[in-house]
């Protein structure tokens, strides 16, 4: 534990137990972060779904997005959820 | 024998010595000594809880040889400043488990507690918790690193966080294809 560490010294639970409080989005979206990340947040053990990422109103096409999001988050999650 | 009776004695003493403290010495890899309330410490964290239950807390200074001694002043000061303030009903409730209780949002002084820290602090805070199993601890830190990456564009969370994107370019379009929903307004 010394000067000049980076997130990647933690170990994969932890990168887990971060993505957990993520909205489910982001946390997807850090798949593309390197090689290690690609599939850290399918096992996190959370989908949160956060409406305020699909606009302020919710209008019938943003439920639309916001539930097919949904979907996709749940199928994608391999921990139990 | 006489020796040995009166160094038992001592023993004995120190013993109930310690029994008596209402804190707990505790020695960080690099050797620095901290006092930390031990009704505090039984309470945030499984391990020492465990190790004051067991007795095997040194009055010397317990020894956390995986723990530097900054990661370690926060831990204490984390505890102390718990001590401190009235725990809410719903807080010792949430201190079950994360993955059956559901997080209760950081309280106004875990947030200025975090919002602190350098990140080689966050980092190392982040293990210190873990190692010595404070789940609550645990779960500010590791929210307030969440709340970090809030907003940011997979660019900035590399920069921010120094991670190496070590992707091909071909990679890097399988998965936003693959991932598509989680990207189609960036």
């Amino acid at each position: 534990m010394s000067a000049g560490r980076c997130l990647s010294d933690l170990p994969d639970d932890l990168l887990r137990h971060i993505l957990f409080f993520a909205p489910t989005k982001e946390a997807a979206a850090t798949a593309v972060l390197s090689r290690r990340w690609r599939s850290l947040w399918r096992t996190c053990g959370a989908v949160n779904m956060d409406s305020r990422s699909y606009g302020r109103r919710l209008d019938a096409s943003a439920r639309d997005a916001f539930f097919r999001d949904a979907e996709a988050a749940l199928a994608a999650a391999t921990a139990p959820v | 024998m006489e020796v040995d009776k009166g160094k038992g004695e001592a023993e004995e003493t120190r013993k109930v010595a310690e029994a008596d403290r209402d804190t707990v010495t505790l020695k960080s890899s690099d050797g620095k000594l901290f006092e930390v309330s031990k009704e505090a410490a039984a309470r945030l964290s499984t391990v020492l809880a465990g190790m004051i239950a067991g007795g095997s807390i040194d009055d010397n200074g317990t020894d956390l040889k995986q723990i530097g001694s900054e990661a370690l002043e926060n831990v204490v000061d984390y505890c102390n400043k718990h001590a401190n303030s009235i725990p809410s009903a719903a807080l010792i409730s949430s201190s079950i488990s994360f993955n059956t209780a559901p997080f209760k949002e950081p309280e106004e002084w875990e947030r200025k507690f975090v919002d602190r820290l350098s990140h080689d602090a966050l980092f190392d805070l982040v293990e210190a918790a873990n190692f010595l199993g404070m789940e609550r601890l645990l779960d500010v830190t590791c929210h307030k690193i969440s709340e970090m990456m809030k907003g940011k564009s997979p660019d900035q969370i590399r920069e921010v966080f120094n991670i190496k994107n070590d992707y091909t370019k071909e990679e890097l379009e399988e998965i936003r294809q693959e991932l598509a929903w989680a990207f189609y307004d960036d």
